[in-house]
């Protein structure tokens, strides 16, 4: 089964080109989010309160670039391919993409109309793993936030 | 102690929530969009506080987007005098620069991480408030490197 994400806002295009070129012996489901493409071949449904359950189900997941759908997807260690959606405000999507794909964490895919071969090439895609075991400093920013001086000491020094 | 976390929905939301959990001691309070239902729906039930979100980017006329910020500058200082919150945390989004800016007015310490999805660049909200929050965090090295009064946290999802 194949899973295609498009987060809280649409991405109309992806779902369309889904939809069209869907194949027989297939099932693809599709969150939706706030999109006015009626898919008629693939089941879909708009939002979920948490997709986890359908990541864990999926063998394939289709993500566009937001932040929250893309580090799900890496943390659930499936294949998975990333489409930016280049309708959401300032393309702000593209920074992120382009710098996890040049470092090798993800597989991005630009060509709407071609995107089986995507998939294909998406399905062989080894990805390096090493960003899930960065540092993470905010509960130490935090406790030294609440014991810096109240008011008017400049805590950058 | 009581801290507010503002949830901006979307990916925002899933990083505010996934940053709170890594904070040691606190009690969250989420404040959120009244209609914002997928977000309501993930905050346990009292510990929300309602407000209207200010601004959908480019769909509403100016004067009612300024009539809702007054509103919820108004429920956001009765909330601020209700609970007395130690602190306010937040990644981005509609709210945050209204309600950092409020929460520095009631001297309550302020802490803004810059999302994930900003690699290279700041978002809107960071460019107004860098350097006016006492924490000033951000996820990526990059950024770090570029903004000397920023404070390097590794990536909160």
């Amino acid at each position: 089964m194949i899973f295609a994400t498009v987060g809280t806002t649409s991405f109309d295009e992806l779902i369309e080109a889904l939809d069209k070129t869907i194949q027989e012996d297939e099932v693809i489901i599709a969150q939706i989010g706030n999109g006015l493409y009626m898919p008629t071949d693939i089941l879909f449904f708009r939002f979920s309160q948490s997709l986890a359950k359908w990541y864990e189900a999926a063998d394939f997941i289709i993500t566009s670039g937001g932040a929250g759908s893309l580090f799900e997807c890496l943390k659930s260690n499936k294949p998975f391919l990333a489409v930016e959606n280049k309708s959401v405000m300032g393309r702000h999507q593209r920074e992120l993409l382009d710098y996890l794909s040049k470092h090798g964490f993800i597989f991005m895919w630009d060509d709407l109309s071609n995107i089986r071969l995507g998939i294909e090439q998406a399905k062989e895609f080894f990805p390096n793993r090493k960003i899930l075991n960065m540092m993470e400093y905010y509960s130490l920013l935090f406790i030294w936030m609440m014991d810096s001086d109240f008011w008017g000491n400049d805590i950058y020094g | 102690m009581r801290i507010c976390a503002i949830l901006n929905g979307g990916g925002h939301t899933a990083e505010t929530l996934a940053l709170v959990e890594k904070l040691h001691n606190v009690e969250p309070y989420y404040m959120v969009d009244a209609f914002d239902h997928l977000t309501i729906s993930k905050v346990k039930k009292n510990r929300k506080l309602y407000v209207l979100s200010p601004r959908k980017r480019n769909t509403d006329s100016k004067i009612i987007s300024g009539f809702r910020l007054v509103l919820t500058m108004i429920l956001t200082s009765l909330y601020f005098m209700r609970y007395r919150f130690r602190a306010v945390v937040a990644v981005g989004g509609t709210l945050t620069v209204p309600v950092m800016f409020l929460a520095r007015f009631c001297r309550i310490k302020t802490m803004f991480v810059e999302s994930v999805a900003r690699v290279y660049t700041l978002s809107m909200s960071g460019h107004i408030l860098y350097g006016k929050v006492d924490v000033f965090a951000v996820q990526w090295v990059t950024l770090a490197k570029q903004l000397k009064r920023s404070v390097y946290g590794g990536i909160v999802l």
